[in-house]
């Protein structure tokens, strides 16, 4: 009856389709149509991640090792695997061939390479050697696998890599400049991400140093979980080009940041315990130039603790500001925003505050004059004394605040099967709260005639 | 809207509008910008300079039809404003997108006969979804696909596994022999004395030439500092006698190499006829064993493994090169006491 839709599509189209699904999946097109026989071989790349694992002990029916007829098919036909995407544990069908496959397609020249390995760490596989000298690759994204040691006679040599994801990798390399040397080899590079292992430090006592220079990087990502506290280890970033940074790491000593004169956003997960406070001078003293700044609670809960009322340098450039507060740290945060002069627009995290009694002081009534949106996130819909009071100075003493909106987290929706009579009921209540907050918002004298308050849940 | 109302309303906003007519003849005019956010039209004005009035208006290909143009130029109009967040252009896709599959499909087609790939990647994602989670049934259904294969085009890519075999194992062989070279490399850094016998190496050893494997201990090389560098064990070739002896022996002694044992005897087992033949025809050969305990024959070793390898996948090769074009049919292998690789059925039997 109908006409035949999707094969008014041409061949190409209809492998850019397959291709947004895992290989596994796309390969059983082939048994729609003659014409979908062989589609999903020319989709230019294999996505293996997500493989259903067999249960224990059998071998699935009929699971064809087309990842094999794939790679031939490319090979005898003179292409090249573009992409390489993998996911495997001990249980995964193939799972001794990754090793093999990995090297197969990385001689052959794959251009975008990402292997997941949820091994055990003992067990874990370890990358060829040859992707220190891979003339194709673009993107290199390692998770929980292994790297092997450099030749010290052959340097490394990766002209294309942009993106390089290292996450808990294990580093057969002791050489302390390994890093180094790796990042040196990678001339366009842009995107860096380094997430070591909690025990990184323990099994490379000699790596004290990791610096990370590069002329082109643009975003950098860095977290150690490591707490150890028997080595020195010290960050060095000279980047003039890096845009974004995200730094959460617990166990450097030592922050060098070095020409971070492009540096548009940072974010900072955990906080800086443990640091000198010169260290952390000089952290923030490098990222002065930053116009968006993303920082945890825990981070703000030290810049508290290690500057008087958190009053730390000036950053002119800031108008995007993020933070997430805990009860003892409302009243101070005022102060605290006194180190931004230019700020426009600030998101803040109030989950975490919980009723008081007591009524708070705040610790400055300086006048806000830039500041055009203030968006507070809420658990539920109540506004707590506290949060009250940090309203009620953003309304009264910001000259320019166009809107301020308060986010409720709605967690009652999600508890699943209640009836549609319950969900109208609560429904009504929270309409009911919603409306009584902005009732008494409304009583609170506006600095900016134009403010617009806005209430989503 | 013709010209001339434009020019009485808007007589400031000088709006340039570009014409464009669908391939059933209709003529239809969208702004500038609207416009040139797709490739193929901005390619068109820039290049032959058409489109700038009725009589020149750009022909679009025949996959756009006018509906699927306004929808497109929807898109277009959203999306060509600099101002909107990431966030807000998310929003507008997941809404643009719900359409009945018919229309998608439309539309990517004219989408891409525009070149504007961010649109073509989004309906081809949509379409990809809505395949997701279906029966072969289902799918020829809401595409209205032709049933054509035959029964046995359907099951085609079971048999497929026949030829499969020889490409794992040549990818077992790689990565032994990878590994083998690496503890190599350990070894020579290790002070203390260990004894070193290798069993993937003898593995490799006694695949190519067809003589029964030793039992041999893996070893854990340990390196001056604290790091522990395990072997990693249990790949076996899919020889079930080995891989049993040698977890056994393996110094680990884990309870999980006792579970990938069973594991990989049971799984590697079934698999194909192909694996079980070559267990029963490794005679024993004794020439090696002792070789690359001395440090001065690795190189030499090295060379001899490459050198094997290269003459085995060449083999390999060789005869799949041939089989590629033949119709496919199951193809078995068996290696004599010789090494020599020969096919036992097949249409090229006889052929080496």
């Amino acid at each position: 009856m109908g006409t035949d839709r999707i094969s008014n599509l041409p061949d190409c189209l209809l492998t850019h389709i397959l291709s947004f699904r895992p290989t596994k999946k796309s390969v059983r097109t082939s048994v729609l149509s003659k014409r979908w026989r062989s589609l999903w071989l020319n989709v230019p790349g294999l996505d293996l991640r997500r493989i259903d694992y067999p249960p224990y002990g059998q071998v699935p029916q009929g699971a064809p090792c087309y990842i094999n007829t794939y790679l031939n098919f490319h090979h005898n036909n003179g292409r090249r695997v573009q992409t390489f995407k993998v996911q495997y544990d001990e249980n995964s069908d193939y799972r001794e061939d990754f090793v093999g496959w990995i090297e197969t397609v990385v001689e052959r020249g794959v251009q975008n390479l990402e292997v997941d390995c949820l091994l055990e760490r003992s067990w874990r596989d370890y990358m060829t050697e040859r992707i220190y000298n891979s003339n194709t690759l673009v993107s290199l994204k390692l998770t929980n696998v292994g790297l092997p040691s450099l030749d010290p006679a052959v340097a490394v040599s990766l002209p294309c890599l942009k993106t390089m994801h290292l996450e808990d990798v294990s580093y057969d390399d002791d050489d302390p400049l390994f890093m180094e040397k790796l990042i040196s080899g990678c001339p366009v590079l842009e995107d860096f991400l380094l997430v070591l292992p909690y025990d990184h430090h323990e099994g490379h006592p000699n790596w004290s140093a990791l610096r990370v220079r590069s002329q082109t990087l643009k975003s950098f990502v860095f977290s150690c979980d490591s707490q150890d506290t028997d080595t020195v280890y010290t960050v060095e970033i000279d980047a003039p080009q890096l845009k974004y940074m995200n730094f959460s790491d617990y166990k450097s000593d030592e922050i060098v940041l070095k020409n971070l004169t492009s540096l548009s956003m940072i974010e900072i997960g955990y906080g800086f315990q443990s640091k000198e406070r010169s260290v952390i001078r000089n952290f923030l003293k490098g990222i002065s130039s930053v116009r968006h700044m993303i920082l945890s609670t825990s981070t703000l809960h030290d810049l508290f603790e290690y500057f008087n009322l958190g009053r730390i340098r000036k950053f002119n450039n800031l108008t995007r500001l993020q933070v997430g507060l805990h009860n003892d740290m409302v009243k101070l945060f005022p102060a605290f925003l006194e180190s931004f002069p230019n700020l426009k627009n600030l998101i803040l995290d109030l989950t975490a505050v919980k009723s008081e009694t007591k009524e708070i002081k705040l610790s400055s009534q300086s006048m806000l004059l830039s500041l055009e949106c203030v968006e507070i996130k809420l658990k539920e819909v109540t506004v707590v004394e506290s949060v009250k009071t940090l309203v009620r100075y953003f309304l009264e003493s910001s000259v320019v605040l166009k809107k301020l909106i308060l986010h409720f987290e709605d967690s009652s929706e999600a508890y699943g099967v209640s009836s549609r009579a319950k969900k109208a009921r609560e429904k009504k209540v929270r309409d009911k709260k919603v409306s009584d907050i902005v009732n008494e918002l409304s009583t609170f004298t506006k600095l900016s005639p134009h403010c617009e308050i806005t209430m989503i849940h | 809207m013709s010209e001339g109302e434009m020019a009485i309303i808007k007589p400031e906003m000088m709006k340039s509008y570009i014409w464009l007519e669908t391939a059933d003849g209709s003529i239809q005019q969208v702004e500038q910008e609207v416009a040139m956010y797709c490739p193929m039209i901005c390619q068109e004005v820039l290049q032959k300079g058409v489109g700038s009035s009725k009589n020149y208006a750009i022909s679009l290909p025949q996959r756009v039809n006018p509906a699927m143009l306004s929808l497109i130029f929807d898109y277009c109009r959203f999306h060509h404003v600099p101002g909107r967040s990431n966030k807000e252009r998310k929003i507008y896709d997941e809404k643009f997108i719900r359409m009945d599959t018919k229309r998608l499909c439309e539309l990517t087609s004219a989408a891409d006969s525009l070149q504007l790939k961010p649109l073509v990647d989004l309906t081809s994602r949509a379409l990809a979804r809505i395949i997701e989670g279906k029966t072969p049934e289902e799918i020829r259904e809401i595409f209205h696909l032709p049933d054509d294969l035959t029964e046995e085009e359907k099951l085609e890519p079971l048999k497929n596994t026949m030829d499969d075999p020889r490409i794992r194992l040549l990818n077992r062989l790689y990565a032994k022999k990878r590994k083998e070279l690496k503890e190599r490399e350990k070894l020579k850094s290790v002070e203390v004395e260990e004894h070193v016998d290798e069993r993937s190496v003898d593995d490799l050893l006694s695949f190519i030439n067809g003589r029964d494997h030793k039992v041999v201990k893996t070893s854990k090389s340990k390196k001056k500092n604290k790091k522990r560098k395990e072997q990693k064990n249990g790949t076996s070739m899919g020889i079930c006698e080995t891989s049993e002896k040698d977890l056994k022996h393996n110094l680990h002694s884990k309870s999980r190499n006792a579970e990938n044992v069973d594991k990989t005897a049971s799984s590697l087992g079934d698999v194909s006829n192909l694996l079980s033949m070559e267990d029963d025809i490794f005679t024993p050969k004794t020439e090696f064993e002792d070789g690359y305990i001395d440090d001065e024959i690795d190189p030499a070793l090295k060379e001899m493994l490459d050198r094997e390898v290269e003459d085995f996948a060449r083999r390999l090769n060789s005869s799949w090169v041939l089989s590629i074009g033949q119709e496919r049919q199951p193809v078995h292998f068996s290696i004599n006491g010789n090494g020599a690789t020969r096919r036992l059925t097949g249409p090229a039997a006889g052929h080496k």
